[in-house]
């Protein structure tokens, strides 16, 4: 074990070392735009930005003059609110939709006229056609519209997600990390019945989950199903609940349930963040759904140390079947595909001025100038949280904290697009102690060295169509699925409406699959 | 205001319309006064009136609302063949009915006992205490209630536990929902709701109740026959207001309660329409099931005046 922990230690330190050849500001010429600068309206989900006084907005207009008007919306309900702006008659000339291809309003717009093909401007956005190749551009078409451009997507290569547990109870139970169902079972009921902070108080949970968000939340979280055979859509040619290993995960979830390894009220969770707030609060031993390791790890996990001084981080592996050991690394399998943050979409109303000036700052953004600093801000002004020499920051001081913030600037742009820069995205959740940083990275490493590629569904022509229709039985699976967990309804109860509703909605998938793929072999 | 219908000796049109405007001029600051709130109805609730005609229309956001090609009853077919609809239609119903038995007689009772208080500084301070909760918003509200009710951490069900070894699934039974609804707004808005009837008892001619003394009424007695008696036209007035608005159930109250566990009593039109129209953004689906909705409280004001009439209590019209 420990042989094995020193060289994942060592392969890490090798990659922050490949991280220095990237983009170095201080060796770079900035652009300079000598031309007009032309305002346009931008419509975005931009938490956290700081309007006022922004340097990296003042930068974009010293880059490619353009004065960025940004309406924020609300984050929660963003997609809500565009719609409704937008049915209100104000288009602005440039809008972001956090989703893709799949959205309804997002086809509804394209049908209608409202959005540049952006093939037609391909000629301004010469960077963008070159960063962005045809998998990426794949989540800006809309398949029903001869698979035309409408949205620049924005992607981001590599999901940096990981199972996080709490190293320090995992070393109190003489645990390794989980590596399967059953040891994931084992922490998480220990976890609850063990008091693993000794306060003598029932306060502690093995597990949190959210049920809120697409495809079931983290109920079905790619980290927790893999462990039951459970594969992406386009390897199995089936949705989710219709493959075999389905009923397997509902039905571990029931039992966990039922013996208290899962946060009993976890039902009532209003955002898809709680799961980090009770595990930042100490009180449960793991978490999921966007629990990547970079939102529990980076910053807040000296939230947790101030629960808990001796508190310690550690990222899980994505479960493995049931009889896998840590032995069998090279056969462990993770399917990874590059994930879509949403697109950018320009007005057909916006004048040809601001159309110029939308595909100068869309381009910008795709070249390695413009990707460093939308996304990270400029050094020494906007954040000072980079250690020149290493680019590793273990430990930030109260000031850096308070800066942190103001680098949210990457809903504007796009995160590491290229593999070279998913160096600099694991820079961004290095932990708060050199410790955990090293933990991270190496099973970071870990993880993504033998993952396997496959495609999103989302970007196959007709299930976009096929999802909007099903909308409302996607939102009662999720209710369905916590009735089943939490004992509500019986398994025959929710096997008849899965097997007699659900999943015979959903049969075109596989013709779906195969008009890409071809036959299944 | 002027109630045409009991202008003394109208000989004419003529003359009622002339006295009419003899009392519009007579109390012109009081019609002035009423100027803004008009202003306010009529861009935000008659303006908007318009938009309605999308339930009919298959709505497109370049064509806007007007422009929308027409479809006639299409999306309204879909709503009656929705299965969801009619369990939407049952919860917000039965909702809407348990708040009307429930809710609507507290205000009044608590308007009377506040009334019967004799030290004005505690009523002061009674009344202040219990218009409070007005002032919260259903999101804090609901935090508060979920910080107090859940099976984990709540203080109620640590209490329950210790004494019984079992907890209470407030928030999480379909059972138990409409209780925690009724209960929460009763929390929230009862107190507010004494207001008109306060300024109503507060009317009441105090010869009245000297005179029910004298007559050897006691205290009893002259809540029934004097406070009660002369606050029925506005109790009246105000549960026809309730009955219109009967499909109404409010949607951050449901909605922050709402749960997996408990959606087969909790999903109402409010929630429903938020989730297929904004989520979805269905606009037309949903203004077709908000139109039936605003049709059925409709048909339940001009019921109700009439059996109000009928029952010789003030009315609207």
């Amino acid at each position: 074990m420990k042989r094995i922990a020193v060289l994942i230690l060592a392969l890490a330190l090798m990659l922050t070392g490949s991280a220095l050849a990237v983009y170095d500001p201080a060796a770079s010429t900035p652009t300079m735009w000598d031309g007009e600068v032309t305002t346009i309206t931008f419509t975005s989900r931009l938490p956290n930005i700081v309007l006022e006084n922004n340097p990296v907005l003042k930068r974009v207009e010293e880059a490619v003059g353009v004065r960025l008007e940004i309406s924020v919306l609300d984050a929660a309900q963003y997609n809500s609110l565009i719609a409704v702006q937008i049915a209100g008659g104000d288009v602005p000339d440039m809008f972001y939709l956090w989703d893709n291809s799949s959205n309804e309003s997002f086809q509804k717009w394209a049908a209608e006229g409202l959005l540049w093909d952006l093939e037609e401007l391909k000629d301004k956005l010469p960077n963008a056609f070159t960063w962005l190749n045809e998998t990426d551009l794949k989540y800006g078409r809309v398949s029903s519209l001869g698979n035309k451009l409408y949205g620049l997507p924005r992607m981001q290569q590599l999901t940096p997600l990981a199972i996080p547990y709490r190293g320090d109870w995992l070393e109190k139970f003489g645990m390794d990390v989980p590596v399967t169902p059953d040891d994931l079972y084992e922490y998480a009921v220990r976890v609850s019945k063990e008091d693993p902070d000794g306060n003598g108080v029932d306060d502690t949970w093995g597990l949190y989950i959210t049920h809120l968000g697409d495809k079931g939340g983290g109920l079905l979280d790619q980290n927790i199903r893999e462990g039951f055979g459970i594969l992406p859509e386009t390897v199995a040619y089936k949705v989710i609940p219709a493959q075999e290993g389905f009923m397997d995960l509902m039905d571990w979830y029931h039992k966990l349930y039922a013996d208290g390894g899962i946060y009993p009220e976890f039902y009532l969770s209003t955002n898809v963040y709680e799961d980090q707030d009770k595990f930042k609060a100490g009180t449960v031993g793991a978490a999921f759904k966007t629990t990547s390791i970079d939102h529990t790890i980076h910053g807040p996990s000296s939230n947790l140390r101030q629960v808990d001084p001796n508190a310690r981080v550690v990222a899980g592996y994505p479960l493995q079947p049931n009889g896998t050991t840590i032995e069998d690394k090279d056969n462990f399998f993770h399917y990874v595909t590059p994930s879509c943050w949403g697109v950018f979409c320009i007005s057909k109303n916006a004048s040809p001025e601001a159309v110029d000036a939308a595909c100068r700052f869309l381009d910008w953004g795709c070249t390695d100038e413009g990707v460093y600093t939308l996304n990270f801000g400029i050094e020494g002004t906007s954040f000072k949280s980079w250690d020149a020499a290493t680019r590793l920051k273990v430990g930030y001081t109260k000031e850096e904290k308070e800066a942190v913030p103001e680098r949210g600037y990457n809903y504007i742009s796009y995160l590491c697009v290229q593999q070279s820069w998913a160096d600099y995205a694991k820079l961004t959740f290095s932990g708060a102690t050199p410790e955990e940083a090293a933990d991270y990275k190496a099973r970071y490493d870990f993880l993504y060295r033998g993952y396997i590629n496959y495609d999103n569904i989302d970007t196959y022509p007709g299930y976009g169509e096929l999802k909007i229709a099903n909308a409302e039985l996607t939102t009662k699976l999720n209710d369905m699925m916590v009735q089943y967990i939490c004992g509500n309804i019986s398994r025959d109860e929710f096997t008849t409406w899965l097997y007699g509703e659900y999943c015979p909605a959903w049969e075109s998938v596989e013709e779906i699959i195969e008009n890409v793929q071809g036959p299944k072999a | 205001m002027l109630d045409l219908r009991t202008t003394k000796n109208p000989r004419g049109l003529g003359e009622r319309i002339g006295n009419a405007l003899t009392y519009v001029v007579k109390m012109r600051y009081l019609y002035l006064m009423c100027i803004p709130g008009l202003i306010y109805l009529f861009i935000f609730h008659y303006m908007p009136m318009y938009g309605v005609i999308i339930a009919f229309k298959d709505f497109s956001y370049t064509k806007g609302i007007v422009g929308s090609k027409w479809l006639g009853f299409s999306y309204f077919a879909r709503v009656f063949s929705t299965k969801d609809f009619f369990a939407c239609f049952k919860n917000s119903i039965v909702l809407s009915l348990l708040r009307l038995a429930i809710n609507t007689p507290i205000p009044i009772l608590l308007a009377l006992m506040v009334n019967e208080i004799g030290n004005m500084a505690y009523k002061r301070i009674a009344q202040t205490v219990m218009y409070l909760p007005h002032f919260i918003s259903w999101v804090a509200i609901a935090g508060i209630t979920i910080t107090f009710l859940s099976e984990t951490e709540g203080l109620v069900n640590l209490m329950i536990k210790r004494a019984t070894g079992r907890t209470v699934p407030f928030l999480s039974s379909a059972g138990m929902f409409r209780g925690l609804i009724i209960s929460t707004s009763i929390w929230k808005e009862a107190g507010w709701g004494t207001i008109i009837y306060l300024a109503a008892l507060s009317g009441i001619n105090p010869e009245l109740y000297e005179a029910a003394t004298i007559d050897g009424a006691n205290r009893f007695q002259k809540v029934w026959y004097i406070s009660l008696t002369g606050i029925a036209s506005t109790i009246s007035i105000l549960l026809i207001l309730n009955i219109g608005s009967i499909m109404n159930n409010g949607f951050e109250q449901i909605y922050m309660f709402q749960n997996p566990l408990n959606i087969a009593t909790s999903e109402v039109f409010e929630t429903y329409i938020y989730k297929v129209g904004l989520k979805n953004t269905e606009f037309s689906y949903s203004t077709a099931v908000g139109l039936f909705k605003s049709v059925v409280n409709a048909v339940f004001v001009i019921i109700a005046n009439r059996g109000a009439r009928a029952l010789g209590q003030a009315t609207f019209y």
